[in-house]
């Protein structure tokens, strides 16, 4: 066990852990932030995705003490109010079906989006195929990023 | 039969002219038969585009990687060493402990089920990208390292 500070949603945590621990162990059970979903536990289904410095990363497979004071952001974190615009794109378009991928394609999102705010139905197709729901709802999720950039312009100008 | 006679400067003249001749044809032909060199610029577009698909969640926007966890492709000494290496592992993965710019790593890396020209893209992007300087690499030389 060792001390480890965290800076998750510009808030700092101290916790007592394995270094070893995925970080998605450390934030859903000594934290408590339980938005960030369990899916496969490879890095393989995108369901943990969380954003280290604005990246996606697969919280399932990174330890804990590697990202120690590094700048975490999890869904909770996106916005206090729901008001980011790909949550508030995902609401108009009532993507979620069973909702468990969700917090990980939103994630995944509102970073493609950060990077490139104009994508194209092919940047979106490449930038989420890392992101596995089993509902289907990729038509929807295609839409919705692009409500998002639409609803992101408009809250810029 | 006529023997005309040629002074002996004007038959090195024409011999020479000759070599010369047949040099530019050969070296016209070769280039007309070579293939035309691979568009870098448009190959590492592409192969952006498969790096963030498949290359972007763990070695990062720019290829810094996370220390200690994931090894970066900047400026990266291992994956610079050994072009064909580097090919193998997009298309098989790779595991166990490696060095990388005196850090050490030991996490699994999978193969991605791409073709050919995509992992010749995405090659040209990391190895042009981030600082690197690596090189090219054709379609053609990752067909022959698929079969091995």
């Amino acid at each position: 066990m060792a001390t480890i500070k965290l800076l998750i949603n510009q808030k700092p945590f101290t916790i007592d852990a394995d270094p070893r621990m995925p970080l998605l162990w450390a934030l859903r059970d000594v934290i408590g932030l339980t938005g960030t979903k369990y899916g496969c536990g490879v890095s393989q289904c995108g369901a943990c995705t969380v954003h280290l410095d604005g990246n996606p990363i697969r919280s399932c497979s990174i330890p804990v003490s590697s990202v120690a004071n590094k700048n975490i952001t999890t869904i909770e974190g996106l916005s206090p109010d729901l008001s980011h615009p790909v949550q508030q794109a995902w609401i108009a378009e009532q993507v979620p079906q069973c909702g468990y991928c969700q917090g990980g394609q939103i994630m995944t999102a509102a970073a493609l989006l950060k990077r490139n705010p104009n994508p194209t139905d092919k940047d979106i197709d490449a930038a989420m195929q890392g992101n596995i729901c089993r509902c289907g709802t990729y038509p929807r999720i295609r839409k919705a990023v692009k409500t998002a950039a639409q609803l992101a312009k408009a809250t810029t100008k | 039969m006529t023997i005309t006679y040629i002074p002996f400067g004007m038959k090195s003249t024409i011999a020479l002219t000759l070599v010369v001749a047949s040099g530019i044809l050969m070296f016209g032909l070769s280039s007309f038969q070579k293939k035309p060199a691979i568009d870098l610029k448009a190959s590492m577009a592409r192969g952006r585009e498969t790096y963030v698909t498949y290359c972007l969640s763990c070695h990062m926007d720019q290829g810094e990687g996370i220390e200690g966890v994931y090894p970066p492709l900047a400026k990266a000494d291992y994956l610079l060493a050994d072009k064909n290496r580097a090919i193998r592992q997009v298309l098989y993965g790779t595991s166990g402990e490696m060095t990388v710019n005196g850090k050490k790593y030991n996490l699994e890396m999978t193969g991605v089920d791409i073709t050919d020209q995509e992992v010749s893209d995405v090659m040209n992007y990391i190895l042009n990208s981030f600082g690197n300087k690596g090189g090219t690499v054709t379609p053609e030389q990752v067909a022959t390292i698929r079969k091995k």
